[in-house]
C-alpha cells in the first residue's frame, strides 16, 4: 500500500513579519520550517509504515526553499519524496494547489492521501478536502486518531464540539489535526541517511491544467495591531494585589459587573 | 463600480445547535450588511427553531428563513451536511455562503466550497458591508487578510463567533418562512459514535467570560481550583494543549490555533504562559487578566492586568473576592 | 656508640629461603599477569592521545597519587587512607632495602640507618598502617553509605593481619634473641614484653610459624593485589598521568563534515576510550563523587559511583569477548582476508547496562565529581558522550528537550523567540553592531539570556553601561549572533551544536573578530573550549574578568561604601571549568562588600541545576537542585546573593522564591555598576 503525504514548508510561527513595497510578505531571511500539521500527518503515515510496511511518499510544492520540508519528512522515515517545483508560487491559490497535489497523488498511485487539516501560516484549511473532491475520494477532516482495519480507515474526528468516530473506505483522504501523532525528532543519523536519498522533482506546469475555473480572490494583507500590554499589578501582599485586580476589572475595564 | 446583481447571501446555522446561538444572529447581521451593498437577499437556513428564534433572525436581518426538515439524523455526519448544503446553495444560486467558524464549520465549509468550486475564506473576523469586504486572520493572528467581494466572487466563509456584532435591524418580523425537506444522501463516511466533550454550561466561543487553565495548574487539584473559579464567575472553561493532554478537559475545550478562537469580554488566563499558538485563539479577548508565577511569561505582554503569583495562592483569593461581587 | 654496630641478622631463625624465593617468583608473576590483563582489557577502547606535556603529567601523578594531595582534601577518610598509604610505603621501602642487602650485597641494615629508618621508622609506619587499616574497617562497618562489599572487608582484614603478624614476629624475635637494639623497635619491644617468660625454644618455634604465616598472608596480598581493588595503587597514578590537562569541559571533536561518519558518541562499552575504561577500573568506590553530586544529593537516582562501577562490570563482562573477537578478526584478516572476519558481536548498550536512561539526563555536567575524585576520574564527559549517541543516533531524549532543540534550530535561541528580536533590547541600550562599527576592539557577546530574558536584560544594561563609562571600544553581532551551542552539545545534540557554532564562527570570521567578552560562562566555555575544534580561536573572557581588570587599571571606580554582606555563588562553568574564582570576588570586594562563602564554594561549588542543559530539562525526582542550592546560600545569612551566570541567576531566583525568601539575586556587573553610579552621582551632582 502507498500513502502520499503532503507537506508544506511554512514560516516559523515566531517570525517577525514585514511587508515589502508591493505589499507582499517578506520571505527572505525568514526561517522556514515544516508545518506542524504536515508533521502530524507524516508521523502517523510513518508509524503506519513501521507497523504495516507501507510505502510513504512525501510531496511538497514550492520553490527551492520547500526542499527542506520533504528532506525533513524523509528523515522522519518517509520512503520517497517529490518536490513539485513552483518558482512563481502559482500554488498559493488553494484550488490550483489541490489540482496539482491530486495529480501527483494519482501519479504515485496513492491508496491513502494524508496532509494537514490546515497550515499554521495561511490557515486556509481547504486543500485536502479539495484534493478529495478532485480525486472523487471520501475524506475526513480534523482527524485526531486513525487506524486501518483492512480496507477501512477508522478515525476519530472533531465534529460539532465532540469527537465523532467516522469510518471511510480506502482509498481516502485524511486531514490531520493536532493530536493525531506526536511527531518524532529526527536524529542526526536519520538526517545523514537522508542526505543520500534523491528527491524527485516535477514542475508545476506538468500538472496545473489552468486556473481559469477557480475564482480568484483579491486579497490585501496588513499586520494586525498587537495587543497593548497592560500592567503587572503590584502590592505588598498577594491579597492586596488580587483586591486591586478585582477593582481594576470593575472600575477600569468595567467587566464582570454587567456594566 | 457597476451594478452588482447578486441573488442571495446565505447563512447556514450550526446543525448541532439545539438553541439558536449568538453566532447565527451575528452572521445574519453580517450577511445583511453585505447584502445591502450587493443588492441581494439574505436567506438563513436553520435546522430547528422556535418561533421566538425565528423572529430574532428576522429582526437581525433575514429576508427568508428556511427551516430544514431532514428525514434522517444527519447532524453529526459532516459529509451528509456538506452535500446537503452544497445542493441547497447550488439551487439558490447563492454567491456568498456564511457558516460559523466552529468545528461544525471547519468540517463542513471547505467541503462545501470544493463541491461548489467556490473560494473558501475561513476564520473571518470582520465583515465590512460598506466596503464590500470581509477580513480574516492568518499567520497565527498576526496578519489580517482583507478580501474584496466583487460580482464574480463566489465564496464560502466561516465567521468567528463574536467577530460581528449582532444588531437588530428592523423591529418587524417580515421574513418569509420556508419549510424545506431534505432527503438523505448516501455518504462515504460512516459515523458510528459521537462523544460530546464540551464541559461546562457555557459554550467557549459564545461566552462573555472565559477562564483558561494552563500548564501551571500542574495537577488535578490545581485544575479543580481553576474550574471553581470559572463556576464562580459563570464563565466557560477552556485550556491549553498541555492541560488537554493531561486529560483534565476534552479537546473541544482547547483554546488556540488548533482549538477554539474565543473573544470574551474577560479572559482570565491561569497558569498560561501565552504561546503564539494559544494566543492565536485568545488575543481577540476584550480584556485579559493573567495569573502566572513567572514574571517573564509572554502572557503578560498580552494581558491588560497581570498577577505574578502561583495560581494556587492567587485563585482562591480571586474566588473569595468574586464570590461577593453581587454584594 | 653502640649503635655504630647496630644491625639485624636477615633471615634470622628462617630456613628454606628457596621456598620463599620460589613463592616470590610465583607471586610476582601473578601480580604482573593480573595487571597486564586489566590494562589489556581496557585497550578494547578507543586509543586516546594523552602523552603530551610529560613533565606536567608526571607532576600531577606524583602530587595526587604519591603525595596524596587530593585524598587528603577530605579530612576523615583522607587521613585514614594516608596512614595506610604512607605506612605501607615506608614498610615497602624497608622490605626492598632488606632485599637489596640480601641479594645485592649492600649494607643498609646497619648503624643509624637501620636504627632510625628501618627499625624505628618501620615500627612507626607499621603502627600507622595497622591503625589506618583498623580505622578503615571500622569506617566501612559503621558508614552504611559506602556500599561496602565483603571483599572490601576481606582485603582490609588480610592487610591488618599482615601488619599484626609482622609485629608478632618482630616481638618474638626480640624476645627470643634478646635484641640489644630493642628500644629502637618500640612496638616490637612492647609485643616482646608480652612474650616474656616464655621458653626460648617455644619462642623460636612460634617465630618460625608466624614468620611463614606472615609471608603467606603478605604474598597472598601481593599475588592478588592486581586482581582486587588494590590495583588502584597502580591504575590511579596511570590515569592521573593521562588526565585531562586542558579545560575539563572539553568534549571529543565530531567532524560532521565527514560524509562517511558512521557512529558518534558512546553506544557500547568499546566506544569509550582506553582512558575511560581505565577510569572505571581505577574507581575504588570511595563515594566522594556521590557526596558532592547535585543530582544524587537531592534524591535522584543518578549515582555517579554506580555509573563508574557499571562501566567496570560491563567491561569485565564483555571485554574478554570483544578482545577475543578482535584477535580472531585480526588472524582471519591475515589468513582469509576481510571475508572471514565478519563475526559480529552483539553488545549491550551502555544505556540500560551501565546507566539508566533516566539517570543519564539527571547529570548537570557540573564536574563536582571529578573535582572531588582523588583520581580525577572524568564522569560528566562520559555522560555527555552517551547522550551524544542517544540524541544523535537514536533520537532518544526527554520529551521536553525537543522544543528546545527545535527552537535552537529555527531561531538560534532556546526559547524560540523570533531571531530578529535579538537586537531589540540592545538597540534600546544604544549598542552598535559590528556591521555599524566594524573596527571595535571587543565583541560583546550578551548571549541568549542577555538578549531575550527580561531579568538578564538588566545585567546586559549594567555591563553595557560599564563598558561605555570606561570607554571600552566594543560592538555586538546583534541579530547575527546565535546561541553558542553549549546546551545543545552537552545535551548530546552535536548536529544542532554544529549548525549554531559554524554559523557563529562564520559571522565572527567575517568581521575578523579577535577578542570576545561574554556575559555567560556557558558562552565562555563554548567559544573558548568548543569552537577551536571547529577552527574558531579567539581570546574570550568573562565580564567579571574584564570588570576586575578595569577596576585594577583604575578605569572603573566603584564606591567602597557597600556595607552589605554578599554570598557569592560560583557558576560551575565559570569557577570550576574556567578557573575564574578570584576576579568576581576581588571586584565585589573593591565595592566594599564583605563576601560570605557558603560551605560549597570555589572549585567545590554546588551547581544551580542549569548545567548540561539542565535549564531546559525537567526535574521529576527528589528535591529541586536550585532550591537546595538556594537553601545553602540563604544559610549564610547574607543580605544578597551574587553570581556571574545568567542561568544561575534564573535558577537561584526561582529557588529563593520557592523558599518564600525575599533575598535578591544579582549579577556582579549590577552590583559594581550600581556602586559606581552611586559614587559618581555623589561627586558630580547634575
Amino acid at each position: 500500500m502507498r500513502i502520499a503525504v503532503f507537506v508544506k514548508q511554512v514560516m516559523d510561527p515566531e517570525a517577525v513579519l514585514a511587508f515589502d513595497e508591493s505589499g507582499a510578505l517578506v520571505q527572505n531571511e525568514q526561517n522556514l520550517i515544516i508545518d506542524a500539521y504536515s508533521e502530524y500527518a507524516v508521523e502517523r503515515a510513518v508509524q503506519l509504515k513501521e507497523e504495516l510496511g507501507f510505502e510513504v511518499i512525501a510531496v511538497t510544492i514550492g520553490d527551492e526553499n520547500s526542499i527542506p520540508a520533504v528532506r525533513h519528512a524523509l528523515s522522519m522515515g518517509c520512503s520517497e519524496a517529490y518536490q513539485v517545483s513552483d518558482p512563481d508560487q502559482l500554488c498559493t491559490i488553494p484550488e490550483l494547489k489541490a489540482q496539482v497535489l491530486a495529480a501527483v497523488a494519482k501519479e504515485v498511485s496513492a491508496d491513502l492521501v494524508m496532509g494537514g487539516c490546515m497550515s499554521a501560516d495561511t490557515g486556509r484549511a481547504q486543500v485536502m478536502p479539495r484534493v478529495a473532491e478532485i480525486l472523487g475520494l471520501p475524506h475526513v477532516n480534523k482527524v485526531v486518531e486513525m487506524r486501518l482495519e483492512g480496507n477501512l480507515v477508522c478515525t476519530k474526528s472533531e465534529v460539532n464540539d465532540g469527537i465523532a468516530e467516522i469510518d471511510v473506505q480506502l482509498p481516502a483522504v485524511i486531514c490531520a489535526q493536532e493530536g493525531l501523532a506526536e511527531p518524532r525528532y529526527p536524529s542526526m543519523w536519520d538526517i545523514m541517511q537522508t542526505r543520500k536519498k534523491t528527491i524527485q522533482t516535477r514542475s508545476v506546469n506538468e500538472y496545473a491544467t489552468s486556473c481559469a475555473s477557480t475564482s480568484h480572490l483579491a486579497v490585501v494583507l496588513r499586520l494586525k495591531e498587537a495587543r497593548k500590554s497592560g500592567s503587572i499589578i503590584e502590592g505588598e501582599t498577594l491579597s492586596e494585589v488580587v483586591q486591586k485586580a478585582v477593582s481594576a476589572l470593575r472600575d477600569e475595564a468595567k467587566v464582570l459587573w454587567g456594566a | 463600480m457597476g451594478c452588482l446583481s447578486m441573488s442571495r447571501v446565505v447563512v447556514f446555522c450550526d446543525s448541532s445547535e439545539t438553541a439558536l446561538r449568538n453566532v447565527s444572529l451575528e452572521m445574519t447581521t453580517g450577511a445583511r450588511c453585505l447584502a445591502n451593498e450587493l443588492g441581494a437577499g439574505v436567506r438563513v437556513y436553520i435546522w430547528n427553531g422556535t418561533e421566538e428564534e425565528v423572529a430574532k433572525l428576522s429582526t437581525h436581518g433575514a429576508d427568508e428563513i428556511a427551516l430544514l426538515d431532514a428525514d434522517h439524523d444527519m447532524a453529526s455526519n459532516p459529509e451528509a451536511i456538506a452535500k446537503t448544503i452544497a445542493k441547497l446553495a447550488a439551487y439558490d444560486e447563492a454567491d456568498i455562503l456564511l457558516l460559523p467558524h466552529t468545528s461544525f464549520g471547519f468540517a463542513v465549509a471547505p467541503h462545501v466550497a470544493a463541491l461548489l468550486d467556490a473560494a473558501y475564506v475561513p476564520n473571518v473576523v470582520a465583515i465590512d458591508g460598506e466596503q464590500r469586504a470581509i477580513e480574516r486572520e492568518s499567520y497565527s493572528g498576526k496578519i489580517i487578510e482583507r478580501v474584496s467581494i466583487t460580482a464574480e466572487t463566489r465564496l464560502v466563509a466561516t465567521v468567528r463567533p463574536k467577530a460581528v456584532d449582532a444588531v437588530v435591524i428592523t423591529e418587524s418580523c417580515q421574513a418569509k418562512m420556508l419549510n424545506i425537506e431534505v432527503s438523505w444522501t448516501d455518504t462515504h463516511q460512516v459515523v458510528r459514535n459521537v462523544a460530546e466533550q464540551l464541559i461546562g454550561q457555557v459554550c467557549l466561543t459564545e461566552a462573555d467570560y472565559v477562564v483558561g487553565a494552563g500548564r501551571g495548574v500542574r495537577d488535578a487539584e490545581g485544575f479543580a481550583l481553576v474550574a471553581r473559579l470559572s463556576d464562580v464567575v459563570g464563565a466557560a472553561l477552556g485550556a491549553t494543549r498541555a492541560v488537554i493532554d493531561e486529560g483534565f478537559l476534552g479537546l473541544s475545550n482547547q483554546i488556540g490555533q488548533t482549538g477554539k478562537a474565543i473573544a470574551p469580554e474577560l479572559y482570565i488566563a491561569c497558569g498560561i504562559s501565552g504561546s503564539i499558538q494559544h494566543m492565536a485563539g485568545a488575543s481577540a479577548s476584550k480584556c485579559i487578566l493573567a495569573i502566572n508565577n513567572d514574571p517573564e511569561a509572554p502572557i503578560f505582554k498580552y494581558a491588560d492586568y497581570g498577577i505574578v503569583a502561583d495560581l494556587r495562592k492567587a485563585v482562591p483569593l480571586l474566588i473569595e473576592h468574586l464570590a461577593h461581587k453581587t454584594d | 656508640m653502640q649503635s655504630g654496630e647496630a644491625f639485624r641478622e636477615i633471615f634470622w631463625n628462617i630456613d628454606h629461603h628457596w621456598l620463599m624465593q620460589a613463592l616470590l617468583v610465583l607471586v610476582l608473576f601473578l601480580f604482573v599477569f593480573f595487571l597486564v590483563r586489566i590494562i589489556r582489557l581496557t585497550r578494547i577502547g578507543i586509543p586516546v592521545a594523552r602523552s603530551d606535556r610529560p613533565g606536567k603529567r608526571l607532576w600531577g601523578s606524583f602530587r595526587d597519587a604519591i603525595l596524596q594531595v587530593k585524598v587528603l582534601s577530605e579530612k576523615k577518610s583522607g587521613i585514614i587512607h594516608a596512614m595506610m598509604y604512607f605506612g605501607f610505603l615506608v614498610l615497602l621501602v624497608c622490605t626492598i632495602t632488606i632485599a637489596f642487602d640480601t641479594y645485592l650485597g649492600t649494607h643498609f641494615i646497619n648503624g643509624h640507618f637501620y636504627l632510625y629508618v628501618i627499625s624505628l621508622g618501620g615500627d612507626i609506619a607499621g603502627l600507622l598502617f595497622c591503625a589506618g587499616v583498623a580505622a578503615a574497617i571500622v569506617r566501612r562497618a559503621v558508614n552504611k553509605n559506602l556500599e561496602t562489599k565483603v571483599s572490601d572487608i576481606i582485603i582490609l582484614v588480610i592487610l591488618l593481619l599482615v601488619g599484626i603478624t609482622g609485629f608478632t614476629i618482630e616481638g618474638l624475635r626480640i624476645a627470643a634473641a634478646d635484641d640489644p637494639w630493642r628500644m629502637w623497635s618500640p612496638i616490637g619491644n612492647l609485643v616482646a614484653y608480652a612474650f616474656s617468660g616464655i621458653d626460648e625454644m617455644q619462642l623460636v618455634l612460634w617465630h618460625r610459624v608466624f614468620w611463614w604465616i606472615h609471608l603467606v598472608l603478605a604474598f597472598a596480598a601481593i599475588g592478588t593485589w592486581t586482581c582486587t581493588k588494590l590495583v588502584h595503587t597502580f591504575l590511579i597514578p596511570l590515569i592521573l598521568y593521562r588526565r585531562q590537562l586542558d579545560n575539563a569541559a572539553i568534549l571529543p571533536f565530531v567532524d560532521l563534515e565527514d560524509m562517511d561518519i558512521q557512529e558518534i558518541g558512546v553506544h557500547t562499552i568499546r566506544d569509550f576510550t582506553t582512558k575511560d575504561l581505565l577510569d572505571s577500573e581505577a574507581c575504588i568506590r570511595c563515594s566522594r563523587c556521590n557526596e558532592v553530586c547535585p543530582a544524587f544529593t537531592t534524591g535522584k537516582t543518578l549515582v555517579p559511583m554506580g555509573f563508574m562501577q557499571g562501566v567496570r562490570a560491563q567491561l569485565r563482562l564483555e571485554g574478554p569477548e570483544i578482545k577475543a573477537t578482535r584477535r580472531h578478526k585480526h588472524k582471519n584478516d591475515v589468513t582469509e582476508g576481510v571475508q572471514g572476519a565478519r563475526k559480529e558481536l552483539t553488545l549491550m548498550p551502555v544505556v540500560g547496562a551501565s546507566i539508566k536512561k533516566a539517570d543519564l539526563w539527571q547529570c548537570v555536567t557540573c564536574g563536582a565529581c571529578t573535582e572531588a575524585c582523588p583520581a580525577s576520574i572524568e564522569i560528566a564527559p562520559k555522560v555527555v558522550k552517551i547522550r551524544t549517541h542517544q540524541v544523535s543516533m537514536e533520537g532518544a531524549f526527554p520529551n521536553e528537550a525537543q522544543s528546545t532543540f527545535r527552537a535552537l534550530e529555527t531561531n538560534g535561541n532556546p526559547w524560540g523567540t523570533g531571531w530578529q528580536k535579538r537586537m531589540d533590547r540592545l538597540a534600546d541600550l544604544e549598542v552598535l553592531t559590528f556591521a555599524e562599527h566594524p573596527n571595535a576592539e571587543w565583541l560583546y557577546w550578551p548571549g541568549c539570556s542577555g538578549a531575550f530574558d527580561d531579568r538578564n536584560n538588566k545585567v546586559t544594561a549594567a555591563v553595557t553601561q560599564i563598558l561605555k563609562a570606561t570607554g571600552v571600544d566594543f560592538a555586538v553581532l546583534g541579530n547575527e549572533e546565535r546561541c553558542c551551542g553549549d546546551a545543545a552539545r552537552r545535551m548530546g545534540n552535536e548536529y544542532v551544536y554544529y549548525q549554531l557554532a559554524s554559523r557563529n564562527i562564520a559571522a565572527l570570521e567575517s568581521y575578523g573578530i579577535k577578542k570576545i567578552l561574554t556575559q555567560c560562562p556557558h558562552c565562555l566555555t563554548a567559544l573558548s573550549v568548543d569552537y577551536p575544534q571547529l577552527g574558531g580561536s579567539y581570546e574570550v573572557i568573562h565580564h567579571t574578568q574584564l570588570i576586575q581588570r578595569l577596576i585594577g587599571e583604575g578605569r572603573l571606580k566603584p564606591s567602597r561604601d557597600l556595607s552589605a554582606s554578599l554570598a557569592y555563588h560560583d557558576s560551575c562553568y565559570l569557577g570550576r571549568y574556567n578557573h575564574v574564582l578570584k576576579e568576581p570576588r576581588l571586584a565585589l570586594a573593591a565595592a566594599g562588600a564583605s563576601i560570605v562563602e557558603p560551605n560549597r564554594h570555589g572549585k567545590a561549588g554546588f551547581c544551580c541545576g542549569a548545567g548540561g542543559g539542565g535549564m531546559w530539562l525537567e526535574e521529576s525526582q527528589g528535591t529541586r537542585i536550585n532550591v537546595e542550592r538556594a537553601k545553602q546560600l540563604l544559610s549564610t545569612n547574607a543580605s544578597q546573593i551574587v553570581t556571574g551566570c545568567p542561568f544561575c541567576l534564573t535558577m537561584l531566583s526561582d529557588g529563593i522564591k520557592a523558599l518564600d525568601s525575599e533575598v535578591s539575586v544579582c549579577d556582579v556587573a549590577e552590583i559594581i555598576w550600581n556602586s559606581t553610579l552611586y559614587q559618581s552621582d555623589r561627586i558630580e551632582p547634575k
